[in-house]
């Protein structure tokens, strides 16, 4: 009835891309995403939207499963489009009433929306091939620095990672009420909107007090076990830059300066 | 008219990554005695085929039918009829307990039926007292804060409190003591001479199956192993011992004193029998001793 695998679960494929240090990929992605805004007009998009779509090809996850992610946010990319239509001042195409469509509006639409696809496919990348863990991990190392200036990075990313690990839990706990709910004749589908509000928060509530039972049993489950943040921690796993992060990272470097220098000229 | 499983496959997350099967090319026809038993190892699928069998799960493909009707697309009413045909009890009571309070969970079906509050009242009085949880004691108790046991029986008379055709149990008898286990056994032996429902009972251990059970289904890696009466399953030993399920203790007896004594049989459900095939072939010719201590010790049954 629910189910966890919409936008970007991390799909454990072994691609060169899924082998990357989670850092680079963090990188490459931030990159990528200012090279996607960096750009201006549709020669330096290209250049961006090729690079993206070849990172995206490498990580072997399959067009359809991008296609899918940015399906569920179609309501955003939408809104975007007619936004633009209406609202760029330029050459009328189509008016209704007050409301004109104009010919700058159509560009800037398609421009704006292939920029949208490309950031959400970026953001999708990120998290089909990078496991949870490593990417909380990755950006741990990478905030690492700022601890000098009192910002708790650990503490962060243990933060980010719990909440993470529980999205597909809470999913899963109201599957269960769900079920529960319906083997003993309630309703979902039928009545009107107020009875459904009603079915919904009957479902909310329970799941409430079961993420506040669990965050209780995870608390104790980490003190027993001596956690106490990240103080003087070891780490199992130590992160290491290959060959191939390097690689990867040169040529994020020269598609930014070749799209920068587009946008200048 | 039985529930019919016909050819019923059913893979979990198809067309992801995460593609499980859990059930394959199953057809079966449940609920024709009172009390049926299915059992099978960690991960066979128990719990997949209980779910078919109110619609919470579609098979991927094949058609499960209950009382001649299919599951497959089924909607509005037609669909609450099948679930209030079909009672569930799940296999973890934590799933299924979701209330303020044990009388508000176990009133939740009842409530849901139509019923006025007077006879909601009684239902759930009933239901609490057929699974023996005092109702003064627990009717306003906070569901969460009961024991592993109690919980249980919390949501075992919520499915009971509708009075279900058929009552599906996962696993009911996990975390119950020895009293708690055969109390609550006979109390679904009674349900079905009293109101004619059929039980299907989910179960790990093959001694609770055989014994109160008219019916044994054995399931292996998502497929039928066996279907037969409890005597008719005890008899195929070495195909259970394969299936990886573990004989009950009277039957094991009753093989290994097989070995000693020829004819000595194997079908034998319970200690009773087991101590009067034992009288026949040992004891044949020679006086009965004393009564009481023919009986010898009740072993954990
Ligand atoms: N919600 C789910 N998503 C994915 N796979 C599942 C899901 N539920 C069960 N499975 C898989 O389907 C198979 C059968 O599971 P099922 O729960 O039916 O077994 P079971 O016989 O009830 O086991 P047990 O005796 O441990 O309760 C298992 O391999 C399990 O991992
Ligand atoms: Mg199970």
């Amino acid at each position: 009835m629910f189910s966890g695998l919409s936008f970007g679960q991390y799909l454990p494929l072994g691609s060169v891309v899924h082998r990357l240090d989670p850092r680079t990929k963090l990188v490459l992605v931030l990159a990528g995403m200012s090279a996607v805004f960096l750009a201006r007009g549709w020669v330096s998009l290209v250049v961006a939207g090729a690079a993206v779509m070849g990172l995206a090809l490498a990580s072997r996850v399959g067009m359809r499963s991008y296609l899918r992610g940015i399906r569920s946010l179609w309501l955003l990319v939408a809104l975007t489009a007619l936004l633009q239509m209406f609202l760029v001042p330029g050459t009328r195409l189509w008016s209704l009433g007050a409301l004109a469509v104009t010919r700058e509006g159509v560009a800037m639409a398609a421009f704006m929306v292939a920029r949208l696809v490309l950031v959400f496919v970026l953001a999708q990348l990120l998290t089909f091939t990078t496991s949870p863990v490593a990417l909380v991990d990755g950006s741990e190392r990478l905030l690492a620095p700022l601890r000098r200036l009192g910002l708790p990075a650990h503490e962060m990313a243990m933060v980010m990672t719990i909440a993470l690990r529980f999205i597909p839990v809470l999913f899963e706990e109201a599957d269960k009420i769900v079920k529960a709910q319906v083997s003993r004749g309630a309703s979902f589908q039928a009545g009107g909107v107020r009875s459904r509000l009603q079915a919904l928060s009957s479902i909310l509530v329970p799941l409430f007090v079961r993420a506040f039972q669990r965050s209780d049993e995870l608390a104790l489950a980490m003190e027993v076990r001596c956690y106490q943040g990240g103080e003087g921690r070891t780490r199992m796993n130590r992160l290491c830059l290959q060959a191939d992060d390097y690689v990867f990272l040169a040529a994020a470097a020269a598609v930014l300066v070749v799209v920068g220098v587009l946008t200048r000229t | 008219m039985p529930i019919e499983l016909e050819n019923v496959s059913h893979v979990y997350d198809a067309g992801t990554p995460f593609a499980a099967r859990a059930l394959h090319q199953l057809s079966c026809r449940l609920g024709t005695a009172d009390l049926t038993g299915i059992i099978g190892p960690t991960g066979s699928g128990k719990s997949t085929l209980l779910q078919m069998l109110n619609g919470l799960l579609i098979p991927t493909s094949g058609q499960v039918r209950v009382d001649g009707v299919p599951t497959r697309g089924l909607k509005g009413p037609a669909l609450r009829d099948l679930r209030q045909r079909v009672g569930l009890v799940f296999q973890f009571p934590e799933d299924q307990l979701f209330e303020r309070t044990v009388f508000d969970d176990v009133a939740f079906g009842p409530r849901n039926q139509g019923l006025g509050e007077a006879e909601v009242q009684e239902r759930v009085r009933w239901a609490m007292e057929a699974v023996q949880l005092d109702f003064t004691a627990f009717a306003a108790r906070d569901p969460y804060s009961l024991s592993g046991g109690e919980k249980r029986r919390a949501a075992i008379a919520g499915a009971l409190a509708r009075r279900p055709r058929y009552l599906l149990l996962d696993e009911p008898t996990a975390g119950l003591d020895a009293a708690g286990r055969l109390q609550l056994l006979g109390v679904m032996r009674q349900l079905a001479v009293d109101y004619g429902t059929r039980v299907v009972l989910v179960s790990h251990r093959l001694e609770d199956v055989v014994i109160a059970c008219d019916e044994v289904l054995v399931m292996c890696g998502g497929e039928l192993f066996m279907q037969g009466s409890p005597r008719q399953i005890l008899q195929r030993s070495d195909e259970l011992r394969s299936g990886g399920l573990e004989l009950p203790w009277f039957s094991e007896l009753a093989w290994s004193l097989k070995r000693h004594f020829v004819g000595f049989r194997t079908d034998l459900v319970g200690l009773e029998e087991l101590a009067d095939e034992i009288t026949r072939v040992v004891g044949a010719g020679r006086p009965r001793p004393s009564a009481p201590a023919a009986r010898g010790e009740q072993h954990g049954v």
